[in-house]
């Protein structure tokens, strides 16, 4: 039964194609981030140049990793937030939960795309929801040109991503919560534990690992972040709202840059592999105290 | 002591009505663009800016024919249906038929195998993309439905090899070893038993690919040039420069690439959401 050919036969498909397309394309792209690489010469050695460069000359990289951390911390805090009260609420004793469930949860499984235009409707400075809702409220003077102003386009885009996903965040702490044996809850409560006390002492505690696993999703989604921000405002007025899987997507494939697309990347993945790093060794510490 | 008891039976208590009205005004968030966004779909585009908070004064339901035809939806429908086909196809093949070998004909390697294959979950897509597109550029497999659908597969790889080999390892060895005792060849306890009995494993995965695959944008930005082999996404990008001021059939567009994700989610949702919840903690 374990051949050697039976193995290699079921092995082999998956194997030379996840090496071809995701394996061997990293190793590609590090070793060509040292190079200086475009359409039309031949890649030349130039060291660590287009990472020198990108930290002194490129403003653009600037803003964008400076998006980035703020799309990331914006998102962690509103999303694990609002996440795990909807869950709290919707596990508590109430009627609807299904339905309520999937009111919050279905931006989460439409396009981005779809999302970030229908937003882009929203924010409409003539016919859009927002700004007719402040008109509506007699607040006149907060009306804004909310995708076409620097001052207000990150956080526009922002509360959408938060608005897409805080329904992903939830489910998974809804799952967590309902994981919990009720009996827990219940020796809890005869213990005199309620409401603020019973989230703070028992439901956070219990639900560790996924804080962790929503605080390494957020984080990561965040870092990769390009969708909605094409789709809005492809990282305009002004690069204001440029990210860096944005600014790496038009130097790579609107200038044609291939090294210096390459060394953008490998910063990306590199930061993905700090942050899911150092979250989990965060979280390895918290855990030790309990 | 009683009497409270009793009202917290009979009827609502404070915090239960606090967290209605909050889950109802939540979901008013949710609700009502979605609402807003179909009722604009029905009017005129002129309307659309004089009223567009009111429902239409005249449905037109010209705008989805408008969308559908001249502005290419159709051909963005069919081309978003191949590529996910064939993406699924692919990875639910290679990824159980990794699984099996991984779980059921262990070897000296196997855990260093699954590992290798881990990696790909840390990695993301974007430090692949240059090296990919100039690789394909060389194998004139840019503008191709398969050449996107195996960089599709390979991604979904990683976590699909993860679901199944989770389940395929809980399956009874019994169950397998009375296969071989009846005669079965290793080829036939993979496709008549293996197949067959993680059919909800292989259906979570088929959810998780179909929501990745039919809603990403960057990769077919990229190895999509020609027009008529844009998916839905990249399609809806380009119809705001085709429909620069008339908005009436992007409201339909984006109600048309909308709906269809919803019905489907309506009707698997229970499966969806654990699907995605053991996806997302699996991952």
């Amino acid at each position: 039964m374990r051949s050697r050919t039976s193995i290699l036969f079921f092995m082999t498909p998956a194997f030379l194609l996840y090496t071809a397309i995701v394996f061997i394309p990293i190793l590609a792209s590090v070793y060509y981030s040292f190079f200086k690489w475009d359409v039309l010469s031949p890649p030349k050695f130039i060291g660590l140049d287009n990472f020198i460069r990108m930290f002194t000359k490129d403003d653009i990289f600037v803003t964008s990793v400076k998006n980035m951390l703020f799309l990331t911390v914006t998102s962690i805090v509103l999303q694990q937030f609002f996440g795990f009260l909807l869950a709290v609420f919707i596990t508590s004793k109430i009627k609807g939960k299904e339905f309520f469930k999937n009111v919050f949860f279905y931006p989460a499984v439409i396009a981005s795309v779809a999302v970030g235009l229908m937003w882009t409707f929203i924010y409409d400075p003539k016919f859009g929801l927002l700004n007719g809702f402040l008109r509506l409220i007699g607040l006149e003077s907060l009306q804004r040109q909310w995708l076409f102003e620097q001052s207000t386009a990150m956080w526009a885009i922002t509360l959408v991503v938060c608005w897409q996903y805080i329904g992903y965040t939830m489910i998974l702490y809804v799952a967590a919560i309902q994981n919990i044996p009720r009996d827990i809850f219940e020796s809890a409560r005869i213990d005199g534990a309620v409401g603020w006390r019973l989230i703070r002492y028992m439901t956070i505690p219990l639900v560790k690992p996924i804080i962790k696993v929503n605080m390494i999703l957020i984080t990561v989604g965040s870092l990769k972040f390009f969708d909605l921000v094409y789709a809005m405002t492809r990282g305009g007025p002004a690069h204001s709202t440029s990210v860096l899987a944005m600014h790496m997507y038009n130097r790579s494939f609107r200038q044609y840059e291939y090294g210096y697309g390459d060394a953008l990347a490998v910063v990306l993945l590199i930061m993905c592999l700090v942050a899911t790093l150092v979250i989990n060794l965060l979280f390895r510490k918290a855990d030790t105290e309990y | 002591m009683s009497s409270i008891t009793m009202t917290n039976k009979s009827r609502l208590t404070v915090g239960q009505l606090v967290i209605y009205a909050l889950l109802i005004i939540g979901s008013l968030f949710y609700l009502y663009p979605l609402f807003w966004l179909l009722i604009n779909s029905l009017k005129q585009t002129p309307e659309i800016f004089s009223n567009p908070w009111a429902l239409p004064e005249r449905w037109i339901w010209e705008n989805y024919p408008d969308a559908w035809t001249t502005g290419n939806v159709s051909r963005y429908v069919v081309n978003s249906i191949i590529l996910t086909g064939t993406s699924l196809v692919v990875v639910l093949l290679l990824s159980s038929m990794a699984a099996f070998a991984l779980t059921q004909l262990k070897w000296k390697l196997s855990k260093l195998t699954l590992l290798y294959f881990l990696i790909g979950f840390m990695v993301p897509v974007h430090a692949t993309l240059i090296p990919l597109f100039v690789y394909f550029t060389r194998f004139n497999l840019v503008d191709s439905q398969l050449g996107l659908g195996l960089i599709y597969s390979s991604f979904g790889l990683p976590l699909a090899v993860l679901v199944l080999c989770g389940f395929l390892s809980a399956i009874p060895r019994e169950l397998l070893e009375a296969a071989v005792i009846d005669g079965s060849s290793v080829y036939g306890l993979y496709w008549r038993i293996v197949l067959p009995v993680s059919k909800p494993a292989l259906m979570t995965v088929t959810i998780l690919s179909f929501v990745s695959v039919w809603n990403e944008l960057l990769l077919a930005l990229i190895f999509l040039t020609d027009q008529s082999k844009f998916t839905l996404p990249v399609g809806l990008t380009r119809f705001s420069d085709l429909y620069v001021t008339d908005y009436a059939p992007m409201f339909a567009a984006i109600v048309i690439a909308t709906i269809p994700t919803l019905i489907l989610f309506a009707i698997f949702n229970k499966r969806v959401l654990a699907g995605m919840a053991e996806g997302a903690i699996k991952g």
